[in-house]
């Protein structure tokens, strides 16, 4: 057996220490919190515009009872996860960490796909394409420019000859 | 029956269809073989591409695609116990040790001949219980589909791997986005503020932001180590061949209970092959002659997991193309493939578009000897696949994802619905919430408030039409036990030790 190889807990591990300062840690439960209050503040929205719906002529189940139903589990579950981090917070001193490695990258990538549209309804599919992939590979670290540019035509004219000749879906 | 595998006999020997069955398995292998990408991200990203193709070499790509991808994600569990799919962990158990012991070649040969067996006799249950569930299901109304779909997401929430509240909350999100749209029953517009919306969230691109998008965030965390902890590729040594056949022979009791319990299983909804090679390593165990060298190299570990996992593939297609409901995630994205198609998965299938499902079933067969083939030949090149640096596969997987929701319907907008989910699915996977729940919630969701409003309206506003047949009682009791069920159980543990003292 060839002992270069590590094994692929070993490799985990070593993934997660490889950059240990380029990461974003937060308390789990702080997390969890955030998250169960978006649920909570969806939730009442959805109940609460759900009340301008007309009832139905045909039964007192009508358009909105659905809505505010789930509106109003979602609600009572994620209270249920909020007071859960809460205590959880309260009860332990060493608590365990929520981590986003690459945090800067993974900021510039939301960035990026927030842009594509945009860009693609200026200037069309394919150069939107060529262009966005070169940062996206950057922020991928693949830093060769060969590398990058051979994904970039090949993914561009890949795209075309799937969609546009073989499919006739036009891009 | 037979009507149905002639014509699908037919429709299978054209060369698209042929064609597409041999790169569903190919593309199956690649996506299977690399660790963070599994089937349900392959099919995702692979239904675009099938929309100019006719409707059965683009089911019979899908399905070769989610059978290969659990055959291949075996293989770098087995050589550096790094499972390619989350099922193929059990696997590593006996698979890794074996490896270690210079065993490697008989370790593959084990698992992909017990994936092909396992695969092979779930086949046949499919044929025959699919067509029998969706004869039942004719005698379906709206309290029994309305129930079905409370006992499908009942049985989703509590199959949660982290947290069944977690689980829970996702399932409840994915239900409560189902409701925006164009009401259908009065045509008033619910909580859509654009036009994209109203015919509701579209599906396709939600999931391929929930599934594939969110890991590629995933991929940007670590993409500075390599997809694989390969430096080199390992030589698959150790017997092959006539060894692992008579490893098969010895242990045909495990491998024909694993896959048995392995369809049975899969065609739970939510439950998946993760359980299903789980459920069937552990009975597998508890039944040897020999149960602590499980774990330390033991072949029947390897057929157990193998032969549950490939087994469960089938078992998540029987409900879903009998009834419309997906007894898997990767299952759920088939229903978008279906969709795309203009075919809606259920007991009408089988009558109005019998060679469909039954194109499935065959190419499945056929397709199986060159699964095991590639399997068995292939392993050099998909663990080359594996050295493939993570950020190359996160840009191709970022591109693919952005294509494939644009060519959904050529609008800018169903970008933007992807760009949305796949950042929303990643942050909720950060809390421990996972798609696969608000996925089957997408699917559900429609068909248990459409049949929650038919019912009441045909009885007249009356709750007890709920109780009113035999299969709801049993569906909806059922969903109450598996819901409520382990709480109880708790409460009640907690008061016996405090009544004792």
């Amino acid at each position: 057996m060839n002992n270069q190889n590590s094994t692929g807990a070993e490799h985990i591990a070593k993934a997660r220490q490889a950059d240990p300062g380029n990461s974003l840690k937060i308390s789990s439960e702080w997390y969890e919190i955030t998250i169960a209050l978006a649920m909570v503040s969806m939730s009442a929205w959805f109940f609460f515009q759900a009340r301008n719906l007309r009832g139905s002529f045909f039964s007192s189940v009508g358009p909105a009872t659905f809505p505010q139903a789930i509106s109003l589990l979602l609600g009572a579950t994620s209270i249920f996860l909020l007071f859960y981090s809460v205590k959880r917070l309260f009860k332990n001193k060493n608590l365990p960490r929520t981590c986003i490695q690459r945090p800067l990258a993974i900021g510039l990538g939301v960035l990026l796909f927030c842009i594509f549209p945009y860009s693609m309804s200026k200037f069309g599919y394919y150069i939107t394409m060529a262009i966005w992939l070169v940062p996206f590979a950057w922020i991928a670290n693949v830093r060769k420019p060969l590398t990058v540019a051979s994904l970039v035509i090949g993914f561009v004219l890949f795209s075309k000859l799937v969609f546009n000749m073989l499919l006739g879906t036009p891009l | 029956m037979i009507d149905g595998i002639l014509s699908a006999v037919t429709a299978l020997t054209s060369i698209d269809a042929i064609w597409a069955l041999g790169l569903g398995i190919l593309l199956g292998y690649i996506v299977g073989a690399i660790p963070g990408l599994t089937s349900s991200i392959g099919m995702a990203l692979l239904i675009p591409f099938t929309f100019g193709m006719d409707a059965v070499p683009a089911m019979v790509m899908l399905v070769a695609m989610y059978m290969a991808a659990d055959f291949a994600g075996s293989i770098p569990a087995i050589l550096v116990n790094a499972p390619g799919q989350p099922a193929a962990a059990v696997t590593a158990f006996d698979g890794y040790p074996m490896t270690q012991r210079g065993e490697a070649g008989k370790a593959l040969a084990v698992s992909v001949l017990s994936s092909g067996m396992g695969a092979l006799i779930s086949i046949v249950l499919l044929t025959f219980t699919a067509q029998q569930m969706a004869g039942f299901a004719l005698a379906f109304g709206p309290t029994e589909y309305f129930a079905l779909a409370v006992l499908g997401l009942s049985l989703v929430s509590v199959l949660g791997a982290e947290s069944k509240l977690k689980s829970l909350v996702g399932l409840l999100f994915g239900l409560l986005l189902v409701t925006i749209g164009i009401d259908s029953f009065s045509g008033q517009i619910r909580f859509a503020s654009h036009v994209g919306l109203l015919e509701g969230i579209p599906f396709l691109p939600a999931l391929i932001g929930l599934f594939a998008l969110s890991e590629v965030f995933y991929m940007l965390e670590g993409s500075k180590t390599k997809a694989s902890p390969m430096t080199t590729i390992p030589r698959a040594t150790g017997p092959r061949g006539t060894g692992a056949v008579g490893m098969l022979v010895k242990f045909w009791r495990t491998l024909l209970s694993s896959s048995f319990i392995g369809y049975f299983v899969g065609v739970i909804p939510g439950a998946g092959s993760s359980v299903a090679s789980l459920v069937s390593y552990g009975i597998a165990k508890r039944t040897s002659k020999d149960p602590d060298s499980f774990g330390k190299g033991n072949p029947e570990g390897i057929v157990a997991s193998e032969a549950a996992n490939n087994a469960s593939v089938s078992g998540a297609l029987a409900p879903l193309l009998a009834l419309g409901i997906p007894g898997s995630a990767s299952a759920a994205v088939l229903i978008g493939g279906l969709a795309i198609q203009g075919l809606e998965p259920g007991p009408m299938l089988f009558t109005r578009n019998p060679e469909m499902p039954y194109s499935i079933f065959v190419s499945l067969f056929f397709g199986m000897p060159l699964m095991v083939a590639l399997g068995l030949l292939g392993v050099p090149l998909w663990m080359k696949v594996t050295l493939i640096p993570k950020g190359i596969v996160a840009t191709v997987v970022a591109g693919i994802c952005l294509l494939g929701s644009y060519a959904f319907s050529n609008s800018i907008f169903t970008i933007g619905v992807t760009v949305f989910f796949g950042v929303a699915g990643y942050l909720l996977r950060k809390a421990g919430i996972h798609p696969a729940p608000i996925v089957l919630a997408l699917v559900l969701g429609k068909l248990l408030e459409v049949n929650f409003r038919r019912a009441m309206i045909i009885s007249g506003d009356s709750w007890t039409v709920f109780f009113s047949t035999p299969i709801s009682i049993v569906l909806l009791s059922t969903s109450c036990i598996i819901l409520f069920g382990p709480l109880l159980a708790r409460l009640l543990e907690r008061k016996i030790p405090d009544q004792s003292t």
